[in-house]
Order: structure tokens, then C-alpha cells, then sequence
């Protein structure tokens, strides 16, 4: 029953991308000190670059996959977006022998000055 | 384009699009390459058209798995498109008799993949003045670099941007009047598909849209040429 729920907007897509705009998440990540952004766009990318993630872009396409996991718990927390995204902070974070803990933001314009809110923290879990 | 020469056509390009998106992953953490390597097997058999049906369900078994696995698709609408071309070609191959539905059934979707996002868009006043376009721009998770964020304060490009979308998503089924003007509006719409990759990063977008391609030629002639 689950999997005919994953397959049936596939056979039968909705193709409303971009309906509107909104709240848009981002990922921050905490070893006890600050939070830090998980996958952080780079400051600048050239065309070549950018053309060449035509064909290699791993790390962007994760990225993304984490927003798509992001806005799951935002809609409704399951443990398989929290569980993807503790891997990753794992990942990222190494030995840090700190628990660690991500949380979920959420950033919008606000009269023309970005607003945002904590719409997720998670609890600690072991690096 | 026959019939035929449309579901090769599809099958090799979807088979690129697997490899590219399978490869990305096989430099990921063991368990996705183990998760992986059957699709890069599957999508290699595809490409050089050995054993093309054993290939083709091998690839749609796969791909219930990755949904289970991902709890739904990896890549949004990419994957979504990617796996109706592969839900396609697998019914063609298997039913003979229903290719011409199964690939037709891909065509009018891949219209209507432009068609919708051009309708939703234009009835959405923020798009229609450029202030959604400057949004994704200023502060969404979307661009791949931070200084394209710039971009949002210039709103005059992003109005005259965001009418040049929706037109072309709007009007793409106009297109296919003629071979000529399907032609066109395809090299039109890859072209946007490639901006959206630079931009947004969606480059996996290119890689399945081009597979849907060749159903919407074949349909094109087989309806109008």
C-alpha cells in the first residue's frame, strides 16, 4: 500500500513547480558550540563549473535531497528523514566525540529583510 | 520518427540519465554504491540494447526499491520523469500492443510537465511581477552559489525572466503544429533546462526531460506530420 502511494504521483505527476514560493529550509548542524550550515553553497562558481555539474553533481543533488527531507519533517516527522539526516551530520562532523544535534530553519522575506524560524531541533544523538 | 526508432531513442538517453545520476552515487558511502551498482548494470545493458526487456523490468524492480529506500524520489521531479520514461518503455517492451499508448501516454505528460508549471505560474500574481522569481534569487535554498543571489536586485530582469518562462511553458504546446516548431521549442526548452542546472543545480532535470524527447517527436508526427 505504501509503495503504490510512492508510485502513484509518478504515474499520475502534478507538474506544479514553483507554484509559489515560500518559506524556503536550510539545515544547521551543532557539536555543542554553534550551529553550522549543513552544505553550504559555495561563495562563487564559475561557468565552467557550473556546466561541468551538468554531468557530476553529487554533492549538490545530496544537498538537495536533504531540503526534500527537510521539508518531510516539516510536513510530517518521520524517522527516515531524521535518520538521513543525522547520517549526514555524521558525515560532516567526523570524530567530534561531542552528541550532536541538526536543526531545521526556515527563511523567508520579510519586507525585504530575510526573516527565519526554528521549525525542527532535533534531539542529541551520537557522533 | 517511427515508432520503434522513438523507444531506442528513449531507452538510450534514459539509460545515459541512470548512468549519470547511478555514477553520482557510486562514489558515496558503501551501502549506496551497493544500492546503485544493479542500476548501473541495468542502465548499461539498456544503452548497448543486450537484453533490452530483462533490462528494462530489472530497472523498474530497481527503482521500487530506491522509493522504499528514499522514502519516495531522491530527486523530486527528476526522478519523477525519469521513472514515467522507464514505466513507458517497460509496458512498450513487454506489450507490444501498447507501445503506441505507453509512449503517447509519455508525450502528453512531458507536455503537460510545461504546460501546468506555465498555467500555475501565470495565475500566481508574485510571478507574473517577477517578486517569485526575485525570492528564489534572495533568500530560497535553490541557487548554487551565494553571489547569485544578486540576481534578486534586479527586478526588472527577473520580470522580463519570469514572463519569458511562463510564455514558454504556456505556449509549448502550440508547438507541436509543426515538426519544424516542436524542433525549435525543444532546443528552447533544453537550453532552459540547462540554465536551470547552472542556476539551481538541477541537472539531473536535463538528463530525464532529454529522455522524454523522443516520444513527444514520434507523437508529433504520427499525430500531425
Amino acid at each position: 500500500m505504501r509503495l503504490l502511494l510512492l508510485v502513484l504521483p509518478i504515474l499520475l505527476p502534478a507538474w506544479r513547480f514553483f507554484k509559489t514560493v515560500e518559506a524556503s529550509p536550510r539545515i544547521e548542524w551543532s557539536a555543542g558550540q554553534g550551529w553550522q550550515p549543513l552544505f553550504p553553497p559555495p561563495v562563487r562558481l564559475g561557468l565552467g563549473h557550473m556546466l561541468a555539474r551538468l554531468f557530476w553533481n553529487p554533492q549538490r543533488n545530496d544537498a538537495l535531497f536533504m531540503v526534500s527531507c527537510a521539508e518531510r519533517i516539516d510536513d510530517t516527522p518521520t524517522d527516515h528523514s531524521v535518520a538521513e539526516i543525522r547520517a549526514r551530520v555524521r558525515r560532516v562532523a567526523g570524530c567530534t566525540g561531542a552528541p550532536l544535534r541538526f536543526r531545521v530553519i526556515f527563511v523567508w522575506d520579510q519586507n525585504g529583510a530575510p526573516a527565519h524560524e526554528v521549525a525542527y531541533l532535533s534531539d542529541p544523538f551520537p557522533p | 520518427m517511427t515508432l520503434d526508432a522513438a523507444l531506442r531513442a528513449s531507452e538510450v538517453l534514459l539509460a545515459l540519465a541512470f548512468l549519470q545520476s547511478s555514477a553520482e552515487h557510486m562514489f558515496g558511502p558503501l551501502r549506496q554504491k551497493a544500492l546503485m551498482a544493479p542500476r548501473c548494470v541495468g542502465a548499461g545493458l539498456l544503452l548497448v540494447g543486450v537484453v533490452p526487456h530483462l533490462a528494462l523490468l530489472a530497472l523498474v524492480l530497481h527503482a521500487l526499491v530506491m522509493l522504499h529506500r528514499f522514502d519516495g524520489p531522491y530527486n523530486g521531479g527528476s526522478d519523477r520523469m525519469g521513472l514515467l520514461v522507464l514505466f513507458g518503455l517497460t509496458l512498450a517492451a513487454w506489450v507490444p500492443a501498447a507501445a503506441p499508448f505507453a509512449l503517447g501516454y509519455v508525450a502528453v505528460q512531458l507536455v503537460l510537465s510545461y504546460f501546468i508549471s506555465g498555467k500555475v505560474k501565470l495565475q500566481n500574481p508574485d510571478w507574473r511581477s517577477g517578486t517569485a522569481l526575485r525570492d528564489v534569487f534572495a533568500f530560497s535554498a535553490y541557487p548554487v552559489a551565494e553571489n547569485l543571489r544578486a540576481l534578486a536586485r534586479h527586478p526588472q530582469l527577473l520580470r522580463a525572466a519570469s514572463w519569458a518562462v511562463i510564455a514558454l511553458e504556456v505556449f509549448f504546446p502550440l508547438a507541436l503544429i509543426h515538426q519544424g516548431t516542436l524542433f525549435a521549442a525543444l532546443i528552447v526548452t533544453m537550453l532552459f533546462h540547462i540554465a536551470n542546472a547552472c542556476l539551481f543545480g538541477l541537472n539531473r532535470f536535463v538528463w530525464a526531460w532529454a529522455a522524454a524527447y523522443p516520444s513527444l517527436i514520434w507523437l508529433q508526427g504520427a499525430a500531425f506530420g
